[in-house]
């Protein structure tokens, strides 16, 4: 459709030439700015509560954190004496953070993996059209995720209770005998971890899927016609195009695994032995578990907590492109 | 008239609900103050209390209690019960939301003179009727009492120890042991369930670490520890690595090391141990006074199976205990509108018939032992009471000889472990010089006490590590100041 200038100046008969240079706007009659006006306002109205409750419960608690980690308070009384960098120093100083970090990058190690390339498996798989029931399957898959987090540590803990729980009944028929999977150190943190991929897998199951559905059908068609097989189609159509999702895709999940205090929590509550207390654990510790909590201290935990996310994140960002443009060399 | 299309009935509706929000979460957030009016409780002539306590084996009661009272007085009382492990929280939350309840059981870890100069409570006026009812020594200043004013009400008794040997009697005559006094005999006890087979010997909740350290607190006190949790009374310095507190450690290491321990007690919070060992299947359960009555809200049956022997000695030796004067154990929020009228409702705490039923309830053990005697209780219950008048001590307390102590507990900050994940980790296999960690324990907390001491004379205050010296205090005797 033609543009309302150029129509005008069809109907003046002069150039278009001159008209390029000139703002849309200035050639807009006032009765369009005020509706364009009125359907600008609308859409900042609907953006309002975007912005209000992001600024509310987003912003505003980053921006108190770190206010808060430069101040000693307990969160009982008013009084918040400013300690500058204090806070960060003890964080610094003491064993168990630097334990939690460990456990936290560990978590992220063994799951981010899981949940990336199992789900990509999988989702290939279920984006097969010849595969029969791949609703049921995709819903099978998803409902976990909706499923809620607390309940599902809860439940997990009766699944895994080496007395009367069903997994010890299943390693007792094999001769294997009560097994403790989380109440032992070497294992619970694994065991943790197996049950938050099953936890979050649909959700890392739909980005692929929804990368999947992006490859145009007429590529695969191409690529048969021209004698590939579903191993050539798959090597040399659907991986180079899903490579551009895998970063997203990584990146998001491995933000994602950073934060799992609450199937931790109710789990493990970090235990045996701070073997599974991640980060957020080590955070809520200080900041209410304590009988004197202490917010400066916790908070400033979370600062460098953040901080962790975002350079692994960027780290991450850097090997992708890096390695992408080392593929697009060689 | 104007139609109302779909993108403005979306817009109304959304600009609705941003001004209800922002109406909502709007207006200045006053800090808790005494007598004031700013939020908070909204207590009232005729109007609504609320009611905060961490007491699980006392809902039932309290429950009951609270709708009696509203009726008596005429006004609403909420009655709300908080899992202790999540109690400081959700208090430490309604605080700083200005919405600390009127009336509110004690799980706050700062000292009575940080509580009245940050606005968290009211003082509570008690009729001469009440006072009365309650000891003598009922309030203490510094514990309780303030510049003569009465900020905390003790309802609880502090002659009590936390590491009753309960075990099920049934099983017991069945297997053929005796409540055990000494650690030999709980081994030899334990060691007749596991070689009978039928039954688990033990569970404990060894994932909640704070349960555990204090339990392990009271078996080192009872084997010897002079002083309280890690702390000597005598000299004033932390001993964590006191033989005292690795003979006790090291019984439930053996115990561990023998698998008679039910499979998962490694990790298990408090009503997961709790809730096994109502189910009747396991010979022996370290916890509380107040098992019975946390048992009957999971297994009334089991109740009557439930037998003590008190508290293990290593040889048997007679048990000595020693504690605090009483604690409060009510408060009335400093934000409270009516302060008088909370005050009404938790005097009534102190009368016979909330303590008979407190002593009914089996939970912890009233401010008046006397009248466990007379109360329906299971005759374990009545017995443990009985030990507890003639077995714990009056322990001595900087802070009750001098008040500006108050000021070095309330900057103190634990350190980053502690004594029940020690016990966790050594009894998990993660550590192997149990000795060396607790050495560590104790440096941490003194260093820690140094801090605030420090801290504290910064700012003025006259105090000292000898305030925490109390070379006169004798075991076994009640310390007077």
């Amino acid at each position: 459709m033609a543009s309302p200038s150029l129509i005008a100046d069809a109907a003046t008969g002069k150039s278009a030439a001159p008209v390029r240079g000139r703002s849309r706007r200035a050639d807009q009659r006032p009765g369009q700015r005020a509706r364009e006006r009125r359907r600008n306002l609308w859409i900042y109205a609907f953006l309002l509560p975007t912005f209000v409750l992001y600024g509310m419960y987003t912003l505003y608690p980053m921006v108190a954190s770190y206010w808060y980690s430069l101040v000693e308070w307990n969160g009982f009384t008013a009084d918040q004496e400013f300690v500058g960098v204090a806070n960060y120093e003890k964080v610094f100083a003491d064993p168990q953070f630097w334990n939690s970090v460990k456990v936290t990058l560990i978590f992220m190690l063994i799951v981010a993996p899981l949940r990336v390339f199992g789900a990509f498996a999988l989702a290939i798989l279920l984006n097969s059209p010849k595969l029969p029931f791949t609703g049921f399957f995709r819903t099978v898959y998803f409902i976990p995720v909706v499923t809620t987090t607390a309940i599902v540590g809860v439940v997990m803990r009766f699944i895994f209770d080496p007395a009367s729980g069903p997994i010890a009944g299943v390693l007792d028929l094999f001769g294997a005998g009560p097994v403790d999977l989380l109440g032992s150190s070497d294992t619970a943190l694994m065991t943790a971890g197996v049950v938050y991929v099953w936890k979050f897998f649909g959700i890392t199951l739909i980005y692929w899927l929804a990368a999947l559905q992006t490859i145009p059908r007429d590529l695969y068609e191409a690529a048969r016609i021209d004698g590939a097989g579903p191993l050539g189609v798959f090597r040399y159509i659907t991986l180079p195009m899903l490579i551009p999702f895998l970063l997203i895709i990584s990146v998001l999940t491995i933000e994602d695994c950073f934060h799992a205090f609450d199937l931790m929590q109710t789990m493990t509550a970090g235990g045996p032995f701070y073997s599974t207390e991640i980060v957020e654990i080590y955070i809520y510790r200080f900041a209410f578990a304590a009988s004197i909590p202490q917010l400066g201290h916790a908070s400033a935990a979370a600062v460098l907590f953040g901080l962790l996310v975002l350079v692994v994140v960027l780290m991450q960002a850097w090997a992708t492109v890096a390695s992408r443009r080392w593929g697009n060399r060689s | 008239m104007t139609r109302i299309n779909r993108r403005h009935f979306m817009g109304g509706v959304g600009l609705a609900g941003l001004t209800g929000m922002l109406a909502a979460c709007g207006g200045e957030s006053a800090p808790p103050n005494p007598g004031g009016t700013g939020g908070g409780g909204g207590g009232g002539e005729g109007g609504t209390f609320t009611w905060w306590d961490h007491f699980g084996g006392l809902q039932d009661l309290h429950a009951q209690w609270a709708a009696d009272e509203a009726e008596r007085l005429g006004i609403t009382i909420e009655y709300s019960y908080n899992e202790p492990g999540k109690a400081t929280e959700a208090l430490q939350l309604a605080n700083q939301a200005n919405s600390l309840p009127d009336i509110y059981s004690n799980v706050v870890g700062l000292p009575l003179p940080a509580l009245v100069e940050a606005g968290w409570l009211s003082p509570i006026t008690l009729s001469d009727e009440a006072l009365a009812r309650l000891p003598e020594d009922a309030f203490t200043d510094g514990i309780t009492r303030l510049d003569g004013e009465i900020y905390g009400l003790p309802a609880l008794s502090d002659r009590q120890y936390w590491g009753c040997t309960w075990f099920n009697s049934v099983i017991a005559e069945e297997i053929g042991f005796e409540g055990p006094k000494s650690y030999d005999e709980l081994l030899a006890a334990l060691k007749m369930i596991a070689d009978d087979g039928t039954y688990a010997p033990m569970t404990l909740a060894l994932g909640a670490a704070g349960r555990t350290r204090d339990q392990v607190d009271d078996l080192a006190q009872a084997g010897g520890f002079p002083g309280w949790q890690g702390l000597r009374y005598d000299t004033g310095e932390y001993e964590y690595h006191h033989d005292s507190y690795l003979n006790a450690i090291e019984l439930l290491k053996e115990i561990s090391d023998n698998g008679w321990l039910l499979p998962g007690t490694n990790s298990f919070q408090v009503p997961d141990a709790r809730g096994r060992w109502a189910a009747g299947e396991i010979g022996f359960f370290i916890d509380g006074p107040w098992s019975p009555g946390g048992v009957r809200a999971l297994n009334a049956e089991h109740v009557e199976r439930m037998a003590t022997s008190g508290e293990l000695t290593p040889e048997g030796e007679e048990l000595v205990i020693t504690r605090g004067a009483p604690a409060p154990t009510w408060f009335v929020a400093g934000s409270t509108s009516d302060a008088e009228m909370a005050s009404q409702i938790i005097e009534t705490f102190t009368q016979d018939d909330y303590q008979a039923a407190l002593a009914t309830a089996m939970d912890q053990p009233p401010l008046n032992l006397d009248i466990v005697a007379e109360a329906d209780v299971i005759d374990a219950y009545a017995w443990l009471v009985e030990d507890f008048k003639k077995r714990v001590f009056r322990a001595p307390q900087p802070q009750v000889r001098k008040i500006e102590v108050t000021e070095v507990q309330a900057r103190q900050t634990p350190p980053s472990t502690d004594l029940g994940a020690i016990v966790q980790g050594y009894l998990g296999g993660d550590i192997t010089d149990v000795r060396a960690e607790l050495v560590k324990l104790s440096d941490a907390f003194s260093a820690a006490l140094d801090a605030a001491i420090d801290d504290a004379s910064g700012d003025g205050i006259d105090v000292s590590r000898a305030d925490w010296e109390f070379a006169d205090w004798q075991r076994g005797t009640d310390y007077t100041y």
